[in-house]
């Protein structure tokens, strides 16, 4: 018997809940990035975590793998690495005569780029292809990628020398940027704690961690999210606010039309992670800054003076009237 | 033993050198027979009226031993009858756990079990609880209700008023540049909102019902203050910016959750789930009228309770006696500076902000007293102050510590178990038990903190026992004098107690600056005004003296063409039946006295007037020019 929308929705929001506290059992004190980062997963992005070296981006992808039930790989990116390092190439075998594909270890379904700014832009472009289409092409071949296929990508905010900035090609790739902090003080004893009590990020095992969903689920969830509701009057607003970043005079080049539909897409799973069957305007505005924080070019003067983009979008959202109006 | 220390401390000073007189108000209170005290004022009719607020009184009653049998005859009656008192009232799980103690009768019931007070009961002195407190609240609602029915006459007509001139429904504009229309909700008054909203729901139409529901909500908080409308708000923002205010977050989450469900879930709404949300929608416009009817009625109640048996009032008049600058704290504890010596505080009734706190932290260190009462459990960690708190009440008995034991007499608290401290550091004033501090004091930075452990000391009723009125009154002598504390002479004492300190809410602040009855008064002599001019009758129906002015002008120049013409008989007829239909003829033989005219001839003028009146096509007379002129005159004004 097929399961009504409701009931798919009720499986969904109990997932994804359940994904949250085993995530958050382990990662500590960073509750929003791990709820975007299952956002950007049942949605079908990628993301782009920036943040100090320290704070538990590796373990976060670890984790998530681990719960979600898939595949996991990690790439260093280095100056010297190169786009076969991340693809895979065809090498010679000598026992078949014959050249062999040898896989790459994009060929997951949790990838871990990290520092990714640190590779040269053409080993940048080699995931290009892989996240957009969800292919590999080497040597004229192209190979498609398992299924689900999730990128986690992470850069250094602070050191700059030695880094080749991501094109604005690639970073409107990522459905969303997540600024990652240090903890507080309060995680932090928390954190120190859990050492304390024998926790070991490198033996996941240890902590008896649950799998919640698997690589098929995942993409029944997906399916579900994409039949929430979403009223004209949301889909106005959400035209609106990235429209009005193409006319804001403190940016050079507004998000393009790609910015709109991830923030459609996450909005639809963030109300099914609620188990609501409809998006509502805030599910818009809490993702508009991660969603949009990275897909436009700042004006120069803008910066001199000291404005962020995420001063930039929160300008957008107290400008644009939210549907329903005031009081109205 | 007291007495013996100040006569010593006299042969010290050389006799009748006394060096302040302070100190000689501290000797004489110490060492003689008070007369006049406290509680002999009328004010205080817990000590004057039998039964009065018995329930609140009668747990002073052991502080009436050993005092002269003039002290306080009032609460010594009711004490008498303590014993007969109604069993029947039990409210509260206190009063239960009292044994039903209180109760304003007399109706002979069955004698009292001696149970012991226990702790935490204490806290609930302010409640309107028992009948005679109810009684307050009757009275204060009522003239809260009365000002806010004249309140509602002047502002419906100042609305007719206004409505008049402009049409009643508008729709609102778009809010920004971007052409976006918004939905199409009338521009009306919250009230009137909710109404068709009800309107709406008879119809049928739920989705249009919560909408305006919504409206009506957001509107009445937006108008209340309450909540801050801007177009860039979702409605769960809204929500969330009230979430503190339990059940007005919860109302509102009703309405905006059917509004939700309906216009982005694209539900239909069946009339159960509508009739919630208007229920809601009534209960938040409610609160908003309650928001102000409480306002002005609350500091009234409050403000009779002042010289109640936990009230503070004696508190200032034992201070003001002893002559110490004492004033209110009117302001918030944040801006405490130098201008305040001594700042007595009870925590029982004020509950200072983190930020009062670091001020208070400031001022002390920087050389003030404060003498501070409240609930020990705890020590006063904002302060610095930390004790271990231990609170049997077993065996309670106090004793004065040395050296002041020989300066101050010994101060006693009613029975029942109270809370005490064991250890810690600091200067213990007063023991309760062997080793246990009930007050003393702690040096911090330059100034000084006096901790009282149990705040009944600082409350009308513990007044009762003269000793404690002494004891309160010579405590910052004492320190002054000996342990060196740095005041400066006059000292300036405040006391934040049950005046409270400054508030945000308008109605809340006018009555902690005492202004309530001022502005409650004021508001009733304009109410007197409006009604003496007949506004809420509607606006006057005659002309105003300008236009009369101009009128009779008119006529006049009327009557000079008509003159031109041979027609004056006519034009004084029909200017005489104007007025005689106007004024009336009693009208206008009063105008015509008013004029200069005596009683007689008034009459006679009008008499003439009448026949002039009644005859428009009699023959011309010069005469008519005089009449004419006359009633010109008499109706000119």
């Amino acid at each position: 018997m097929m399961a009504t929308h409701e009931e798919r929705l009720a499986e969904f929001a109990a997932t994804f809940q359940a994904a949250e506290a085993e995530i958050a059992r382990v990662v500590l004190g960073q509750e929003d990035v791990i709820r975007s980062v299952l956002v950007a997963l049942f949605a079908g992005g990628h993301i782009l975590l920036e943040g100090p070296p320290g704070i538990g981006k590796t373990l976060l992808a670890r984790t998530t793998a681990r719960t979600v039930g898939v595949g996991f790989k990690r790439i260093q990116f280095t100056p010297d690495l190169m786009p076969s390092d991340v693809t895979g190439g065809n090498v010679f075998n000598q026992r078949e005569d014959d050249f062999v594909f040898r896989a790459g270890p994009i060929f997951t379904q949790i990838l871990l780029a990290d520092e990714i700014n640190r590779a040269p832009a053409k080993t940048q472009a080699a995931l290009l292809e892989a996240m957009s289409d969800l292919q590999v092409t080497v040597d004229g071949i192209t190979r498609t990628l398992p299924k689900p296929f999730f990128t986690m990508a992470t850069q250094n905010p602070v050191e700059s020398e030695g880094t080749y900035p991501l094109p604005e090609a690639q970073l409107d790739r990522f459905v969303m940027k997540i600024l990652i902090a240090h903890p507080d003080h309060k995680v932090e004893v928390s954190l120190l704690q859990n050492y304390m009590s024998g926790f070991d990020p490198s033996d996941l095992d240890a902590v008896g961690l649950n799998q919640v969903v698997d690589a098929e689920g995942i993409a029944r969830h997906r399916q579900t999210s994409r039949g929430v509701r979403v009223d004209p009057e949301i889909l106005d607003y959400i035209a609106t606010l990235v429209g009005r970043t193409r006319n804001d005079p403190a940016i050079d080049l507004g998000a393009s039309p790609r910015a709109s539909i991830a923030l459609l897409l996450c909005s639809q799973v963030l109300a099914a992670a609620e188990g609501r069957g409809y998006v509502v305007p805030d599910d818009v505005k809490a993702l508009c800054r991660p969603v949009l924080r990275h897909r436009f070019l700042m004006q120069p003067d803008a910066e001199l003076e000291g404005l962020s983009p995420d001063d930039v979008v929160t300008n957008v959202l107290m400008d644009v009237p939210v549907p329903g109006g005031e009081a109205g | 033993m007291s007495w013996f220390f100040w006569v010593l401390l006299l042969i010290a000073c050389g006799g009748s050198g006394l060096e302040s007189d302070a100190l000689e108000d501290a000797v004489l209170g110490a060492a003689l027979p008070i007369e006049d005290t406290t509680l002999d004022d009328e004010a205080y009719r817990f000590c004057h009226e039998a039964g009065y607020n018995a329930q609140d009184a009668m747990r002073w009653c052991e502080l009436l031993e050993g005092m002269p049998e003039e002290r306080c005859p009032g609460l010594r009656e009711t004490c008498q009858h303590e014993g007969e008192l109604d069993y029947g009232w039990q409210e509260s799980g206190c009063n239960e756990q009292r044994g039903g103690e209180k109760g304003d009768q007399f109706s002979g019931q069955p004698e009292r079990p001696d149970v012991r007070e226990p702790r935490g009961c204490d806290q609930d002195v302010a409640a309107p609880e028992a009948s005679g407190a109810l009684l307050k609240w009757v009275v204060a609602a009522f003239i809260a209700a009365g000002v806010l029915v004249l309140m509602r006459i002047l502002w419906s007509y100042i609305g007719l008023q206004r409505d008049a001139n402009a049409p009643v429904v508008h729709v609102l504009e778009p809010a920004t540049d971007l052409g976006k229309e918004l939905p199409d909700v009338p521009d009306l008054p919250s009230k009137d909102l909710l109404a068709a909203a009800r309107a709406a729901l008879d119809r049928g139409d739920v989705g249009e019902a919560v909408l305006l529901a919504r409206g009506a909500s957001l509107r009445s908080m937006g108008e209340d203050g309450r909540l801050r409308l801007h177009r860039s708000k979702t409605d769960r923002e809204y929500a969330r910016s009230v979430r503190k205010e339990a059940d007005l977050h919860s109302d509102l989450r009703q309405v905006l959750d059917a509004v939700e469900v309906h216009k982005w879930g694209g539900q239909l709404l069946d009339a159960e789930f509508g009739k919630m949300a208007l229920a809601a929608a009534s209960r938040i416009l409610g609160a908003g009228l309650m928001l102000v009817f409480l306002g002005l009625v609350a500091p009234v109640a409050h403000a009779q309770t002042r010289y109640d048996a936990f009230g503070d009032a004696g508190l200032y008049d034992i201070y003001d006696a002893w002559g110490y600058d004492v004033t209110w704290r009117l302001r918030g504890l944040e801006n405490l500076d130098d201008t305040t010596d001594v700042l007595v505080l009870d925590l029982t009734f004020v509950a200072p902000t983190e930020a009062d706190w670091e001020a208070t932290r400031r001022w002390v260190n920087a050389g003030g007293v404060l003498v501070v009462g409240g609930d020990a459990s705890i020590g006063f960690p904002e302060l610095g102050v930390y004790e271990d708190e231990l609170n049997d009440g077993i065996g309670w008995s106090t004793a004065l510590d040395e050296p002041f034991a020989s300066a101050l007499p010994e101060p006693r608290w009613p029975g029942g178990a109270r809370a005490v401290w064991e250890g810690g550091e600091g200067r213990t004033w007063v023991r309760g038990g062997d080793t246990k501090a009930v007050v003393k004091s702690v040096d911090i930075g330059v100034g000084v903190v006096v901790c009282i452990a149990d705040p009944h000391l600082l409350w009308n009723g513990a007044l009762v026992d003269t000793d404690n009125e002494v004891f309160l009154g010579d405590l910052v002598y004492v320190g002054q004098s000996m342990l060196g504390w740095p005041l400066p002479t006059p000292v300036g004492l405040q006391l934040a107690t049950m005046a409270g300190t400054a508030d945000p809410g308008p109605a809340r602040a006018l009555a902690n600056a005492n202004l309530l009855p001022f502005v409650l008064q004021l508001l009733l002599f304009w109410t007197v005004v409006a009604l003496w001019r007949g506004y809420p009758f509607g606006p006057l129906r005659d002309p105003p003296g300008e236009g009369r002015l101009h009128f009779a002008d008119h006529v006049n120049a009327l009557g000079s063409r008509y003159q031109r013409l041979q027609a004056t008989r006519f034009t004084t007829s029909a200017f005489a039946r104007l007025w005689l239909a106007r004024m009336g003829p009693a009208g206008l033989q009063l105008a015509a006295q008013r004029a200069g005219q005596d009683a007689d001839g008034a009459r006679r003028f009008v008499a003439t007037l009448e026949a002039v009146a009644a005859d428009p096509d009699g023959q011309n007379q010069p005469s008519d020019f005089d009449l004419m002129e006359e009633l010109w005159r008499v109706t000119r004004k």
